[in-house]
C-alpha cells in the first residue's frame, strides 16, 4: 500500500457534522483512484487528509506502512518535497514568481536537486501541454486552463510516488482535458499512485483499457 | 540562506504595493532617528566646544555691548567695541582675581586685500587661558613676531597667510567650532600696531576708534575658587573709570545646557513615539497582509519547503526591508537635514558642529540597529501567526470540501 | 499608455513645483539679507535664482502640456544646464555671503543645493523613463 486511511474522521471547526466519519481507504502502488461525488461531498478534504495537508480528527493515515502521526514537520517537508505531490483545486501560485519558477518551487529549496535538468524537463512538459512560451510569464497573466496545466506540470515533474489531483480537468476545454488525463494515465503506468477527485461528468476521461481504475462514489 | 535571500529579493521586487507600504514608514522613521541623532550629536558637540570657549567667570565689555558680546560667544561674530584704557592691569591687581586676559577685535576686513575674509583677534599669549585649549598643534616657544594662529576654516598657503600685503607664518590652527570663529586670525598683542599700520597703508577701512589705537575689546576674568564674583565686580565698578557691561559666560553655558537638555528630551521623545508608532504600524501592515501571506506559506509547505526555510525567508524579508528603508531614510537625512545643520543651530541659537563622515556612518549603523529592533519586535507575532493554520485550511476557499 | 500619461503628469508637476521652489527659496523660504546700500553677492544670487526658477517652472508647465515624447526629451535635456546653474550660481559664479552667521550662508545656500540636487535626480529619472525601450515582456492581458 502506498497510502491507507484507517477509520479517519474529519470535522471542520464550528461545523455541526463531520465531512466524513470512520472512513477507510487503501491505495495500492500504481493504482489510479478516482473519487467522485457532488461538490461538497468531501473529495478535496479527503485528498488533503491523505496527503498530510490536513490532520484528521481521529483515525490514522499510513504512508507506505508508516503511521504519519509519528512524523515531525521535517519528515513531512521531505515527503512533500519528494514523494507526495498535490494538484490543488484552485490554481495556487506564488504571484511574484514566473510560471517556470513556480513549477520548480518544490525543488528550489532543496540543495541536492539539479535545477537545470529539472528546468529542461519542465519545458518539455510545458511543450507537451502547449504552454511552453508561457514559462517566463507571471501566473496572473495566464488563463485558468493554462494555470491548471502549469500546476499539473509542477505536480508531476518529479514522478511522485503519490499524486493527489483535485479536479485536474475541470475548466479545461475538451482537447486539453484529454491531454491532461492522458498524462495522468501514463504517469500511473509508470508506477505513480494517483488519486483524482472529480465530479461525475469527468469520469469518462480517465477510463482506460487494461488499467486498474477504482471509482468510489459514496464514502460518507 | 542564499536560496531564501534570492526568493525574498524577487518577492520584494515584484510585490510593489506591500514593499512600498512597508518601506515608507521604515524610511520615514529612519529619517527621524537619523536626523534626530544627527542634530542632537551636532548640538552636543557644539556645546562641548562652547564650554571650553566660555571658560571664564566674567567678561567685561564696553557699556551697551553686552548683547553683541553674547552673540559673539555663541555665534562667534565679533563686533567692534573698545575700551580706551588698559583695564586689564587694574583688574589683575584686584583681590580674588585668579587670572585675567584681554582681547582686541578687528572686525571683518575687506576681502580684496587678503587671501580670505577674516576677523582678526589680538590676544596676550602670556596671560591667555581661553585660546590655549583650542590650539590643535602646540606652539613650542610661544608666538613670535610675524607669526599667527588661524581658525579652523582658514586655509593657509604653504604655511603662510597673506594679510594686508604682509605674509605671516602660521604656527598653529584652532579646532573647529562650527561658528564664525573658524574664520579668525589670532595675533599677539605685540603685533597690534604693526598690523593696524599695514592695514591703513593698504587702504583698509578703519573706524576712528581703531585709528586711535584703542586698547582692548574685552577682558575675561576668572575669580579664585570659592571667591564671590560679585565682590570682584564691586571692585571693578569702583576702580574702573570707563563704564562697562558684564557678561557671565559660564551662566550662559549652563542655560544653554538646559536648553540642550530640552532639545535632547524633545528629539528622543520624538524617536520613542515614532518607534512606538512604527511598531504599531508595522504590526498592522503585517496583519493586513497576513491572510495572503498565510496562503503563500501554506503553498510553500505543501510543496515541501521546511518551516525553517520559510521562517528564514520571513526574517530575511524583514531584514531587507529594514536595511533598504533605513538606507533610504538615512540618505534623505544626509540629503535634507545635514546641509541645514548650521541653519538649525542659528534658529535654535545654539552652537552646531556637524559630524564627520565616520560619525555619520556610525549614526547610520545605530539607526539600522534601532529600526531592526523595531521591525523584529513588530513581526514576532505575525511571523508566528502565518504558520497558525494547517496548509489545506489556509488555502481552502469557503464552500470547498 | 495610461502609465505614460501618469508619468507625464507626475514629472511635469514635480518639475513645475521644483522650479517654484527654486524661485521661492531665496525670497520666501530662506530669504537672503535685505541689501542696504551695498549689494552683496547673495542679492545677485537671489535675482539669478528667481529667473532660473521661473524658467524651470515654465519648462515644467510645457512638460505637463506637451504630449510628444521627443519634445519632452528635448525639454528635459534643456533643464539640465539650468539645474546646474541653480547650484553653481550660489556656490561658484555669484556666491553668497561668507559668514557662518549670515542666513544666506547657512540657509539659502544649502536649500538651493538641495533643491537643485532634487531637480537633477528628478530630471535624470524622467529622462531615463522617456528614453527607455519598450519592455520585452508584454503583459498578456
Amino acid at each position: 500500500m502506498v497510502v491507507e486511511a484507517k477509520s479517519i474522521t474529519v470535522q471542520y471547526k464550528g461545523k455541526k457534522y463531520p465531512v466524513f466519519k470512520d472512513l477507510d481507504i487503501e491505495v495500492e502502488k500504481g493504482a489510479f483512484f478516482v473519487l467522485t461525488g457532488e461538490s461538497g461531498s468531501g473529495k478535496s478534504t479527503l485528498l488533503a487528509t491523505l496527503g498530510g495537508y490536513l490532520t484528521a480528527n481521529s483515525g490514522s493515515v499510513l504512508y507506505q506502512g508508516e503511521d504519519t502521526k509519528q512524523w515531525n514537520k521535517k519528515k513531512w517537508a521531505d515527503v512533500h518535497g519528494n514523494e507526495i505531490s498535490y494538484l490543488p483545486q484552485s490554481n495556487l501560485f506564488l504571484p511574484y514568481d514566473t510560471v517556470l519558477d513556480n513549477i520548480l518551487l518544490p525543488y528550489r529549496f532543496q540543495k541536492k536537486k539539479d535545477l537545470e535538468q529539472l528546468k529542461e524537463q519542465a519545458n518539455e512538459w510545458l511543450d507537451q501541454f502547449g504552454i511552453k512560451e508561457l514559462a517566463k510569464y507571471y501566473p496572473h497573466e495566464l488563463s485558468g486552463g493554462e494555470q491548471k496545466r502549469a500546476a499539473l506540470v509542477r505536480a508531476i515533474l518529479q514522478k511522485p510516488k503519490l499524486l493527489l489531483a483535485d479536479e485536474p480537468t475541470t475548466g479545461l476545454d475538451n482537447e486539453t482535458g484529454e491531454v491532461v488525463a492522458k498524462a495522468l494515465k501514463e504517469l500511473a503506468l509508470q508506477g505513480t499512485s494517483i488519486i483524482v477527485g472529480t465530479h461525475d461528468a469527468c469520469v469518462e476521461k480517465y477510463k482506460t483499457d487494461g488499467h486498474h481504475l477504482d471509482i468510489i462514489k459514496s464514502y460518507r | 540562506m542564499w536560496i531564501e535571500g534570492k526568493e525574498v529579493w524577487k518577492r520584494i521586487k515584484r510585490n510593489h504595493t506591500s514593499t512600498i507600504l512597508f518601506l515608507l514608514p521604515i524610511a520615514l522613521f529612519s529619517w527621524l532617528v537619523f536626523g534626530g541623532i544627527l542634530v542632537d550629536a551636532s548640538l552636543s558637540r557644539g556645546m562641548k566646544k562652547l564650554e571650553q570657549r566660555l571658560g571664564a567667570d566674567m567678561m567685561l565689555v564696553p557699556q551697551g555691548q553686552a548683547e553683541q558680546a553674547e552673540g559673539f560667544l555663541l555665534e562667534g561674530a565679533r563686533g567692534s567695541f573698545y575700551f580706551h584704557q588698559n583695564i586689564e592691569d587694574v583688574i589683575s591687581k584686584m583681590e580674588g582675581v585668579q587670572e585675567v586676559t584681554a582681547q582686541f577685535f578687528l572686525k571683518s576686513l575687506s576681502a580684496d586685500c587678503c587671501t580670505s575674509e577674516v576677523e582678526i583677534v589680538f590676544y596676550h599669549p602670556e596671560t591667555d587661558f581661553l585660546l590655549q585649549p583650542w590650539i590643535e598643534s602646540q606652539i613650542k616657544d610661544g608666538i613670535k613676531e610675524n607669526q599667527v594662529v588661524i581658525g579652523y576654516a582658514i586655509e593657509p598657503e604653504n604655511g603662510k597667510l597673506r594679510l594686508f600685503g604682509q605674509s605671516y607664518d602660521v604656527v598653529a590652527k584652532m579646532a573647529e567650532t562650527g561658528t564664525s570663529l573658524d574664520k579668525s586670525v589670532y595675533f599677539p598683542f605685540s603685533a597690534l600696531k604693526e598690523v593696524l599700520k599695514t592695514a591703513k597703508k593698504k587702504g583698509a577701512f578703519l573706524t576712528d576708534e581703531q585709528e586711535k589705537e584703542a586698547l582692548l575689546s574685552t577682558v575675561y576674568i576668572n575669580v579664585l575658587p570659592g571667591y564671590d564674583t560679585s565682590k570682584v565686580l564691586e571692585q571693578c565698578h569702583k576702580q574702573l573709570e570707563e563704564p562697562f557691561d558684564v557678561v557671565y559666560p559660564r551662566k550662559i553655558q549652563s542655560s544653554m545646557g538646559e536648553e540642550l537638555n530640552g532639545i535632547y528630551t524633545l528629539l528622543h521623545g520624538m524617536i520613542w513615539i515614532g518607534g512606538a508608532l512604527l511598531t504599531a504600524l508595522f504590526f498592522l501592515l503585517h496583519m493586513i497582509f497576513a491572510k495572503s501571506r498565510m496562503k503563500e506559506v501554506a503553498l510553500l509547505r505543501i510543496f515541501g519547503v521546511t518551516n525553517g526555510s520559510i521562517r528564514n525567508m520571513l526574517w530575511t524579508e524583514n531584514l531587507f526591508l529594514c536595511l533598504i528603508g533605513s538606507g533610504l531614510g538615512c540618505l534623505f537625512g544626509v540629503w535634507f537635514i545635514y546641509p541645514f545643520g548650521h541653519y538649525i543651530g542659528m534658529v535654535l541659537h545654539m552652537p552646531y558642529l556637524g559630524p564627520s563622515g565616520l560619525e555619520m556612518l556610525l549614526q547610520w549603523v545605530y539607526t539600522i540597529g534601532i529600526v531592526m529592533a523595531v521591525g523584529c519586535l513588530a513581526s514576532l507575532y505575525p511571523t508566528w501567526y502565518v504558520f497558525g493554520k494547517e496548509p489545506y485550511i489556509a488555502l481552502r476557499k469557503e464552500g470547498e470540501n | 499608455m495610461k502609465l505614460q500619461q501618469n508619468i507625464r503628469w507626475i514629472f511635469g508637476s514635480l518639475i513645475l513645483l521644483n522650479g517654484l521652489l527654486v524661485a521661492s527659496t531665496p525670497t520666501v523660504l530662506f530669504p537672503v539679507c535685505k541689501s542696504g546700500g551695498v549689494r552683496m553677492a547673495c542679492y545677485y544670487t537671489k535675482q539669478a535664482e528667481i529667473g532660473l526658477g521661473a524658467a524651470i517652472a515654465f519648462i515644467g508647465l510645457l512638460l505637463l502640456l506637451i504630449q510628444k515624447r521627443e519634445i519632452r526629451i528635448g525639454l528635459s535635456l534643456s533643464l539640465l544646464p539650468l539645474v546646474a546653474l541653480v547650484i553653481v550660481y550660489p556656490t561658484y559664479l555669484l556666491g553668497v555671503c561668507h559668514s557662518n552667521s549670515m542666513s544666506c550662508h547657512v540657509g539659502t545656500l544649502p536649500a538651493l543645493k538641495v533643491a537643485g540636487s532634487i531637480l537633477v535626480v528628478i530630471t535624470l529619472i524622467y529622462l531615463r523613463l522617456l528614453t527607455r525601450k519598450e519592455e520585452e515582456h508584454v503583459d498578456r492581458r
